[in-house]
């Protein structure tokens, strides 16, 4: 029997109902099929299919929110992988980080990988804003962005302070000591915002679990959804700032 | 954004002249081209020429996409210098033939459709060698289903040169693009007085015809290769630090055992710096909610579109900014030093001994002390500023870099400087405890 040559399979792979049915285009090679490629991509699609020259130079963006957006997306995939093995329970939680940097087959990279990029998202995140304040992209029409910006700034902080309680050591339990003494100082309301943050008098399980769902479920998601808002926002404001 | 009760943009009058971008495009208001002469303003949302006169007639709004904004009224004078040869952009250079330029704003499939051109020959062929039109189909339509079907047979593999055949160009800086950018612009330095208008409307129009001279770059592979290539980097560079760089992990918490020092994490150790300076209830919750309401309001003061997109807005901006870093800077640190030599709440209290009463005491040190000392620092900045006479953008960089530089600065002074007791320390000193 004749061996097939690559070519002769690439073809067939290509040419198969199956292969058909999940992409639709070919290989973009020509200008009508990039077009179609992102228009009808539901990831690409959050993309222009055009996009100014002046707009895609390095030195204009920096990459900055695309590598926030990035280190999300790793710290969501990362993040699930530690929740299959955490435990939020102040008897467990400890031990469980340890199982996981000793027992578990890459886990320390996963811990390590998430903790890196959390702390990465933050230095982004502010830097990304820095770029878009010095390039004056936050004037109208994108001053709401820029509000939805500073949220996001907010979220990311919160999401970050959140995780940082969840290995329950030393480190993280005074830490967090620090974070809700300088909350508890708002003014009248100081011993109820404490309580709010610890869910009790001091750090103990019920803060634990309260901590833990926030940087679990709902911070994630109030994120992804301002995220949404703000990439449809980039588009609707007619895509990257440029010189007027 | 108007209807969300913020004010609308501001956005300059530009003259139009032979040589302008848009002059002979078609205004989406009243369907006559625009003529040399006349006066235009773009839209800061999709960059539509239009009259002057049409768009106070839409209620100042775009006639395309109805964003609002209204005309600034400095610069509006016959530009004697708004295109000199020497300005000019060089595509349309010298040719005296307008180059009639129509946005294609609202095309089926496109966000940011490229520029459709109708274009007598010879400027046409000029435009093409400036490498940053692609097109010869000459196009003039005023209707926008016609524009938008003009856009899709460009865009949907037409008869097009330039587009097609630069594909496989990686997304170098063009000539164009860079001057769009400011990055080699000529120092648009303003003088302290008003400038001459005619040097204003040239900035302004030579950067808009540069911006709408760009070409339209399809995302792929422009776009979707450098965010590629970068999001590869990332995790390249992030497994290999989380291969070698373990995350910190303590012994089991103890409630009984303090650390000393106890720090919050890092980026909240500039908040934890104000603490050791002023009363919790400053520090913790008052600066920085003050902080992010006043970060949110910031495009809502400066409402001048005219210098989106430039790195500072040129070299004014630039200054401004470098100012106001080492200021930020030297004050952070000369506050810091002197709360450390002389106690600024021990002396205080010694020099007005009737503040004894604890709590008396407590809201003179800790609270009105320290308000008045940052409301003096930041009056001060704007006082350094003010001579050369900034403009909004100006006053907003000033402010900005000094809570940019604030907050890093402190941040880096909380992490590597505070030791034992949150007393100073040099980094490679005894007493630190980790960072992570
Ligand atoms: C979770 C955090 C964030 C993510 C993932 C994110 C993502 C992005 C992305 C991918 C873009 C496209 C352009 C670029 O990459 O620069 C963008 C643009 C923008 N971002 Fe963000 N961003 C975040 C936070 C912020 C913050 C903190 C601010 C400001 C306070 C902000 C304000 C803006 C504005 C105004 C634009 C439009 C810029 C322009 O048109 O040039 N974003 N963002
Ligand atoms: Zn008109
Ligand atoms: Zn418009």
């Amino acid at each position: 029997m004749r061996v097939p040559t690559s070519t002769q399979v690439s073809e067939f792979v290509r040419n198969s109902r199956l292969w058909r049915s999940i992409f639709r285009y070919s290989y973009p090679t020509d200008r009508r099929n990039r077009i179609m490629t992102v228009a009808k991509n539901v990831f690409l699609h959050l993309h222009p299919n055009f996009v100014p020259r002046g707009a895609i130079r390095v030195t204009y963006t920096w990459c900055l929110g695309g590598l926030s957006f990035m280190l999300f997306l790793i710290l969501t995939v990362t993040g699930v992988l530690l929740m299959f093995y955490y435990v939020p329970s102040v008897t467990r939680a400890y031990q469980d980080i340890k199982d996981l940097e000793t027992v578990v087959t890459f886990g320390m990279l996963m811990r390590n990988m998430h903790r890196w990029s959390a702390h990465g998202m933050v230095i982004t995140v502010f830097l990304h804003m820095c770029r878009v304040f010095y390039t004056g992209s936050y004037k109208p029409p994108r001053e709401f962005n820029w509000v939805v910006g500073v949220i996001l700034f907010v979220l990311t902080l919160l999401l970050s302070f959140t995780g940082y309680l969840l290995p329950w050591d030393q480190l993280a339990f005074w830490a967090i000591t620090v974070g809700a003494t300088l909350g508890g100082a708002a003014p009248l309301l100081g011993p109820q915002v404490n309580l709010l943050l610890l869910a009790d008098y001091e750090i103990s399980q019920n803060t634990l679990i309260r901590w833990y769902t926030l940087h679990v479920i709902a911070l994630p998601l109030v994120l992804s959804l301002f995220l949404a808002v703000h990439f449809w926002r980039v588009r609707q404001d007619g895509g990257i700032s440029q010189p007027l | 954004m108007a209807a969300d009760g913020s004010k609308p943009a501001l956005i300059s009058v530009r003259q139009t002249t032979a040589e302008s971008k848009w002059a002979g495009s078609t205004c989406p208001k009243c369907s006559k081209p625009i003529q040399p002469g006349e006066q235009a303003v773009l839209c800061p949302k999709c960059y539509t020429p239009q009259h002057r006169d049409c768009w106070a007639d839409n209620g100042n709004k775009c006639a395309v996409d109805g964003t609002p904004a209204n005309v600034l009224h400095r610069g509006a004078r016959p530009a004697a210098g708004a295109a000199r040869p020497s300005t000019a952009p060089a595509a349309g250079d010298g040719t005296p033939a307008p180059a009639h330029v129509t946005s294609t704003e609202g095309a089926a499939a496109t966000a940011e459709p490229p520029p459709v051109i109708s274009a007598p020959a010879a400027p046409a062929a000029d435009l093409a060698a400036t490498g940053e039109l692609s097109q010869p189909a000459a196009v003039t339509a005023s209707s926008p289903a016609v524009r938008a079907e003009a856009a899709v047979t460009q865009t949907t593999g037409g008869p097009t040169t330039g587009g097609t055949s630069r594909p496989a160009r990686p997304p170098a800086p063009a000539p164009a693009g860079g001057r769009a950018n400011g990055a080699g612009r000529p120092a648009p330095a303003r003088p302290a007085t008003p400038a001459a208008p005619g040097a204003q409307v040239s900035r302004t129009a030579q950067r808009s015809a540069a911006r709408r001279s760009q070409a339209q770059l399809t995302t792929w592979p422009h776009l979707l290769m450098p965010e590629f290539i970068s999001s590869v980097l990332l995790i390249i560079g992030l497994t290999v630090m989380a291969w070698f760089i373990n995350a910190p992990l303590e012994e089991h918490s103890n409630p009984n055992r303090t650390p000393n020092p106890s720090k919050a994490p890092w980026y909240f150790l500039n908040l934890q710096e104000l603490l050791l300076h002023m009363h919790p209830a400053l520090a913790g919750v008052i600066i920085p909610t003050l902080a992010v309401v006043l970060l949110m309001a910031i495009p809502y003061l400066d409402i001048n579109s005219d210098e989106t997109g430039v790195w500072f807005s040129g070299a004014r901006g630039r200054r401004v900014f470098w100012i106001s870093a080492i200021y930020t800077t030297v004050m952070n640190l000369a506050l810091i030093m002197i709360d450390k030599v002389i106690g600024i709440r021990a002396s205080v209290e010694t020099a007005l001994p009737f503040l004894k009463t604890a709590w008396l005491s407590e809201i003179v040190t800790q609270t009105m002390v320290p308000t008045a000392i940052i409301w003096a620092v930041s009056v001060g900045l704007y006082l350094i500023i003010a001579p050369t006479r900034p403009t909004v953008r100006e006053v907003m960089i000033a402010y900005f870099t000094a809570f940019a530089v604030t907050w890093v600065l402190l941040a880096i002074i909380g992490s590597a400087f505070r030791g034992q007791g949150m007393e100073l320390f040099w980094p490679w000193d005894r007493g630190m405890n980790r960072i992570g």
